[in-house]
């Protein structure tokens, strides 16, 4: 089937879920949301679900409960959807960076910077040598792999990004006194600590996933342009976080990037086949055209929806922009998605999107065929 | 006076940055934020009591380049990721003609609470330029600059002793124009008398020496990513050496620092200088940056 379609990674907690999980007491207009989303997705535990939310003080396993509610919710909802590759919503984390840090060894939390206006993230420095405590995804795919007969797409944040969020204070330190330019030795720091990375911690995760059956796994890299000079670092560390795994198809994710900077040397990516980057904001068509350029035959995620708008694309809009990329890619290499995660949208605005994105994808098949 | 001055936005402190959270959630009032903002900025300005020029810390500006969305002919645009950082601004979107009373600028700055040697940060023209979307396209670069000068001289107007401009674009830029940047810089700086700074973020200046051609009286070198090795100049004007790294938390000593800024006054033969952060050092967490603060002092106090 030409274009399939899938989802990038993120979608909101409810405010059901953000509620109950800091004890908060629920609105009637909550438990509407609620409602209407049972009704659209026929999601089949709603009785078990409720027995939850009535009560007044929830322990961990409550919470961890309503946690997997909310992930078999979000995927009854993109299966009455028609998506054709999914996963949860990622309702079992609360964002890509920290909550993973908090897995690792050889990390520090100094405090709070500001990611844009009035939000903020907190920012870890790499202190010594980074280990992992514990796998951090494969829980959560055990869970989501038993709910559905759809194939599942896992997101993992990749080596590069920890790198590039991160204070590097410990590699810093030791290159520091051993190279005469501070800019050399922040390179040869950055770059150990991303290979360490890779090495001690998305590797392991990646092969614990892949035994546990995961097929498809997108490597999110939205770092890796920021450094212009250090693609490198983030081809050499996806190249050994994903070595030699087989059975597995991985794809990158990009986004908000310039991507013409990535060539040459993605093309030294040995485990990746598909690229995942936003086009509806930027419009970036350009990069297709590198990729022929390039003769990049790889597949590309074509990120057909604006997830920092409320407002909704139309079915047509989505077709065009499909047949727009098919002038400069094969169809048979094009995959539909959202620009990025949509978790900064409500999920009526969400899933409003993403109706009518796999519409846009329905239209664009017959218009190919 | 120390030969130092901040060169960007500061770092919230951690009560701060609760009170915008819960002002966003409707849990506090504007003013109870206000409040909470003042301090922040009271704090500033006493660390910065014995340095050569006084910033209120950019507390009311959500990036470099917000102010300018609100002006006629701009609207806000996409949240769009700022250089190398997991920081993001939304791109003003110039639509039309952009107008501007040069007093709007003034509810962006907190310049009753700073008593002297008031200095403020704008963006450089041509950041603002580049960074912006541009769907207006009629010398839109020598528009911005001619807007920036009028909002300058409002400032100078208002007591203000140093204009900064900020120009992190300028070491990403791909096509490197400097006769159109010189000309805009000449549209901005000709009637303005005030110490005007213009610094550069992020950049190896090696490859933009002909900056120090620019009609402005000092310029701020980001010394982390410049290799001094490679820097070769000679100049009469007043250069920041930016050798205070705020995109790492791991702190230099100060003898260190010292010892570098006495190396790069030397190797330049420069008359007049300060010392500075590379970068706005609300890039690290308040803690770490009140620590680099504290670093710039005391290198500076025995320069």
């Amino acid at each position: 089937m030409l274009f399939p379609t899938q989802e990038i990674g993120s979608i909101a907690r409810p405010n059901w879920l953000r509620k109950k999980l800091r004890g908060v007491k629920l609105e009637e207009s909550d438990l509407d949301e609620l409602e209407h989303w049972v009704k659209f997705s026929s999601f089949e535990r709603q009785e078990e679900l409720k027995s939850i939310l009535v009560k007044k003080e929830l322990n961990e396993e409550d919470k961890n409960t309503l946690k997997d509610f909310s992930s078999l919710l979000v995927i009854r909802c993109y299966e009455k959807l028609g998506l054709d590759i999914i996963y949860d919503g990622e309702q079992h984390r609360t964002e890509m960076y920290q909550e993973p840090i908090s897995y690792f060894g050889g990390f520090k939390f100094y405090g709070e910077v500001r990611s844009f206006d009035n939000k903020y993230y907190r920012k870890a420095a790499c202190i010594g040598e980074p280990k992992l405590n514990r796998l951090y995804h494969l829980d959560e795919f055990n869970y989501v792999r038993n709910l559905t007969t759809k194939p599942l797409k896992v997101p993992i944040t990749g080596a590069y990004t920890f790198t590039n969020w991160s204070f590097n204070e410990y590699y810093l330190k030791k290159w520091i006194n051993r190279e005469s330019s501070r800019g050399m030795a922040i390179y040869k720091a950055n770059y150990e600590l991303a290979l360490k990375l890779a090495r001690n911690i998305i590797r392991p995760n990646l092969l614990a996933l892949v035994k546990a059956g995961a097929t498809l796994i997108q490597i999110d890299e939205p770092a890796a342009t920021t450094e212009p000079e250090e693609i490198e670092i983030f081809v050499d560390s996806f190249n050994e976080s994903t070595r030699e795994i087989r059975d597995c198809k991985f794809n990158l994710h990009v986004c908000f990037s310039d991507y013409s900077l990535l060539y040459p040397e993605i093309l030294k990516l040995r485990n990746c086949c598909q690229y995942t980057f936003e086009f509806a904001q930027s419009n970036s068509y350009d990069f297709l055209e590198l990729m022929k350029k390039h003769s990049d035959d790889r597949e590309i995620g074509l990120g057909v929806i604006d997830v920092h708008t409320d407002k909704i694309e139309s079915p047509e809009f989505v077709r065009d922009r499909i047949l727009r990329a098919t002038k400069l890619i094969e169809p048979e290499r094009i995959y539909v998605n959202p620009d990025c995660g949509l978790r900064t949208r409500s999920w009526r605005v969400a899933f409003k999107k993403l109706e009518n994105m796999v519409k846009g994808a329905l239209l664009a098949r017959k218009a190919v065929s | 006076m120390l030969k130092c001055q901040l060169t960007g936005t500061f770092a919230r402190s951690p009560l701060h940055i609760r009170a915008t959270r819960d002002y966003d959630r409707g849990r506090l009032t504007e003013a109870d934020l206000e409040k909470v903002r003042k301090d922040d900025v009271r704090r500033l300005i006493n660390y910065q009591e014995d340095f050569q020029y006084i910033t209120d810390g950019g507390f009311l500006w959500q990036d470099l380049l917000r102010p300018f969305t609100f002006l006629k002919g701009v609207e806000s645009g996409a949240l769009t990721r700022f250089f190398r950082t997991n920081t993001f601004y939304r791109k003003p979107v110039i639509k039309d003609k952009i107008k501007a009373n040069p007093k709007f600028i003034e509810s962006f700055y907190y310049l009753d609470l700073i008593s002297e040697r008031r200095k403020v940060i704008l963006p450089g023209p041509v950041s603002l330029f580049n960074l912006s979307e541009d769907r207006y396209k009629r010398d839109t670069l020598f528009i911005i600059a001619q807007v920036l000068a009028r909002v300058s001289e409002f400032l100078e107007k208002q007591g203000i002793a140093c204009i900064q401009f900020s120009e992190p674009y300028l070491h990403f830029a791909k096509v490197i124009e400097v006769d159109h940047w010189k000309e805009a810089y000449g549209i901005l700086t000709e009637n303005l008398a005030a110490d005007t700074l213009l610094h550069i973020p992020w950049c190896d200046f090696s490859h933009l020496l002909e900056i120090l051609e620019f009609p402005v009286k000092s310029v701020g070198i980001d010394f982390i990513a410049t290799s001094l090795d490679n820097l070769e100049f000679k100049t009469q004007k007043k250069i920041g050496i930016g050798c205070i790294d705020a995109q790492n938390s791991l702190l230099e000593t100060k003898e260190k620092v010292r010892g570098f800024v006495n190396r790069v006054v030397k190797k330049l033969a420069l008359k007049e200088f300060f010392i500075c952060p590379n970068i706005d050092l609300e890039f690290l967490p308040y803690s770490v940056s009140l620590k680099k603060l504290e670093l710039l002092r005391g290198v500076s106090e025995k320069i």
